[in-house]
């Protein structure tokens, strides 16, 4: 079994209340061959209606694998409107 | 315990400043019913009252402060109220709302509207006890900051209490997006109204009030207030984040998207850009979370910075999202500590941060493209992303030193000094300054700034929910639904309005508004976006969409056809004007050629405009 993947999470505002630790930047564990949206359902974020999400500085595609390494920002995006 | 009944007082203060009169005006149940407040007294007086074509600075324009039937009621939202006069800025209705704590001390006193006509001999303050109404000397408080006067004006009437909405010196110079400013920090910002203020001498309005403003079912609104207080403040729940961290966190999500507002509008990202930020500022300045008037959601920032070579006063709060992208991203400013600076210097100066930092980018770019050169510029220099720039040309804007003078006319207004490749790039609709949030990437912004009354605004003033919110004195931010809404007006007033008496309501306030626009010249090419938000921007995941014209157009049409009126001329229809019993108002406006007849009859028993779902998206910040 390849060992589980290391990756950095940057969840802003109150969605870091989904992952463990503190500080701005996190580590978490995810399977090898994972993808962007298997660490939101992992850590139980894709709860939330909706989201914009970063990897390493550029927009990310939940179907985005992940490598060790990779810096996941995830908020909810800034929205407008009547 | 109150002497009125439920929280509409029947009461209009009306003050002439030319005599130096004031009267008692009472308009009655039935007007108050029809039109509740805010919005609609506002359309209602510039319709019936201001003269046909008169300048915006003339003694004839109305300067109207319009409480909702809900503002002063003890409800979170419970603290809006709006301030309208024809725009110096657009030529056009001019409206804006705030918080705070003002139009509630202003229900305490017993009134629901201050209307105001005239120009003072002299610069004076018109002082509000209760009752007692006195116009008093400004001399002295003339030329001074908003910080300055607000002490002053508490210490001479011996009352710390007293709320104050006051003009700084942008307002008495005429600057056109000079604005009206309550509590220090609860500004009505857009259409330039502390220009009309200015113009009319009119210093300050100072407020005390002690008659309690009692619900008629006070039992349904401290159920709702109950609820807001304690399940929607939960991390999760519909206020938590606003609750936290203010209006402005998360900038990096536009940043990401492509669609953070950037150097005029051409990039939808800039390197640093989501730098400011709500969550920056909470983690860089000294920082505390304040409220409006009977609110727990408490949204409002107090942003104190005390450094050697940077202070920030906390009496003026802090910038909201839109204040951060219109002085921060888009001018290339991503220095949080100078937008927090330069927030503050808007608030003591009295200027609206979006049309001032919107004229201030336009402007960097007339300079980068050789257009704003010489003589103009008066040895200023004007760079994007300069903080030291920035936060000194705001001080020239206001005092209309230099090239302040001309930016202080506002960007359409400057452009035209220039010449038609200026104008080219000036991002407003009918001449008021675009928010901050892209049409190109927002189809609620793509479709609300065409056809808002007041031009390029971002709060969704077209549409019913905010629309209605405007008129009954409610925030746009509390997550309220249709029937929410209708439930606190009908406990704050003991009404029984229904869904659709409340929807015709809305709709009486916008054909009101677009009547006197049409009377004062707007022509349906006017309700559309500038050339620059049909253009691609320069980097991004949105570089390569484009926002065609003919969407625009199309939506722009259905929107008229949606409020029963003609699709091609955007007149209201005959048929409209009488149902929403506007037939004597449209007479004595001198507006029935505005007005056309339908086409094709209407089908028996069908409202003339299209009944519309509430849209109960997200808040705009």
């Amino acid at each position: 079994m390849p060992p589980p993947l290391r990756v950095r999470v940057r969840p802003y505002a109150d969605l870091a209340r989904y992952f463990p630790g503190t500080g701005a930047v996190r580590e978490v564990d995810v399977p090898a061959g994972a993808t962007v949206q298997d660490l939101l359902e992992r850590y139980g974020v894709d709860a939330e209606p909706r989201l914009t999400l970063g990897l390493n500085g550029e927009l990310a595609d939940r179907n985005a694998a992940l490598a060790a390494g990779d810096l996941v920002d995830i908020l909810v995006p800034m929205t407008g409107g009547a | 315990m109150s002497r009125f009944q439920g929280s509409v007082r029947l009461r209009f203060l009306r003050v002439d400043l030319t005599t130096g009169r004031v009267r008692v005006e009472r308009p009655g149940d039935d007007f108050m019913r029809m039109h509740m407040g805010g919005r609609n007294v506002i359309a209602h007086t510039l319709l019936t009252e201001v003269p046909p074509g008169s300048d915006a600075f003339d003694p004839e324009n109305r300067l109207v402060f319009a409480l909702g039937p809900i503002t002063g009621v003890s409800v979170p939202g419970g603290s809006r109220h709006s301030v309208g006069a024809k725009s110096p800025l657009t030529g056009l209705f001019g409206e804006s709302e705030a918080g705070g704590y003002w139009g509630a001390e202003l229900k305490r006193a017993g009134w629901d509207a201050i209307i105001v006509q005239g120009r003072a001999a002299h610069p004076v303050y018109l002082w509000v006890h209760d009752d007692e109404v006195e116009l008093r000397d400004a001399r002295p408080l003339w030329g001074k900051l908003t910080g300055p006067v607000e002490d002053r004006i508490r210490t001479e009437l011996a009352d710390p209490q007293v709320r104050v909405a006051q003009i700084g010196p942008a307002g008495e110079n005429l600057v056109r997006f000079a604005c009206v400013v309550h509590d220090l920090n609860e500004v009505a910002g857009r259409t330039g109204l502390g220009a009309v203020m200015g113009s009319k001498n009119l210093k300050a309005i100072a407020v005390r009030g002690t008659q309690p403003v009692s619900a008629a079912d006070p039992r349904a609104i401290a159920g709702v207030a109950r609820s807001v207080a304690q399940e929607t403040l939960a991390p999760g729940g519909a206020h938590h984040r606003l609750h936290t961290w203010g209006t402005g966190a998360m900038v990096k999500s536009k940043q990401l998207e492509g669609h953070l507002v950037a150097n005029n509008f051409r990039d939808g990202q800039l390197p640093g850009g989501d730098r400011v930020d709500a969550l920056a500022i909470q983690e860089l300045t000294d920082h505390e979370m304040d409220r409006c008037y009977a609110c727990s959601v408490r949204c409002k920032k107090r942003v104190k910075i005390d450094r050697p070579d940077l202070k920030v006063d906390p009496k003026y709060g802090g910038p909201e999202y839109e204040t951060m992208a219109a002085i921060g991203s888009n001018t290339g400013v991503i220095d949080v500590m100078a937008v927090c600076k330069g927030h503050e210097m808007l608030n003591a100066l009295g200027m609206d941060s979006i049309s001032c930092g919107a004229t201030i980018a336009w402007a960097m770019e007339m300079v980068e493209l050789g257009l704003l050169d010489g003589h103009r510029l008066n040895g200023e220099t004007l760079r994007f992303g300069s903080a030291d720039d920035l936060l000194r040309v705001i001080g020239k804007i206001a005092r209309r030193e230099g090239v302040g003078d001309l930016l202080a006319e506002g960007s359409l207004r400057a452009a035209r000094a220039l010449g038609p490749e200026a104008e080219a790039r000036v991002v407003h609709v009918k001449g008021l300054e675009v928010a901050m949030h892209d049409p190109r990437a927002m189809p609620e912004m793509r479709r609300n700034y065409p056809v808002t009354p007041t031009g390029g605004d971002h709060t969704g003033a077209a549409g019913k929910r905010s629309g209605l919110r405007n008129t009954v004195g409610l925030c746009h931010f509390l997550q309220y639904d249709e029937a929410t809404t209708l439930t606190l007006l009908n406990a704050a007033t003991g009404w029984d309005v229904s869904p659709d008496e409340l929807h015709a309501t809305f709709e009486r306030g916008v054909t009101m508004a677009r009547l006197f626009n049409l009377r004062e010249g707007l022509q349906p090419e006017d309700d559309r976006l500038p050339d620059r938000l049909h253009q691609p921007l320069r980097h991004g995941p949105l570089r390569d969409r484009r926002l065609s014209r003919e969407t625009v157009s199309d939506e722009v049409r259905a929107y008229y056809r949606d409020h029963g009126w003609d699709p091609t001329t955007g007149r209201p229809y005959a048929d409209t004007v009488e149902y929403l019993g506007l037939a004597s108002v449209t007479e004595t406006a001198q507006a029935t050629e505005f007005v056309q007849e339908r086409r094709e009859p209407l089908p028996a028993g069908r409202p003339p405009y299209t009944p519309q779902p509430e849209e109960n998206g997200a808040p705009a910040e």
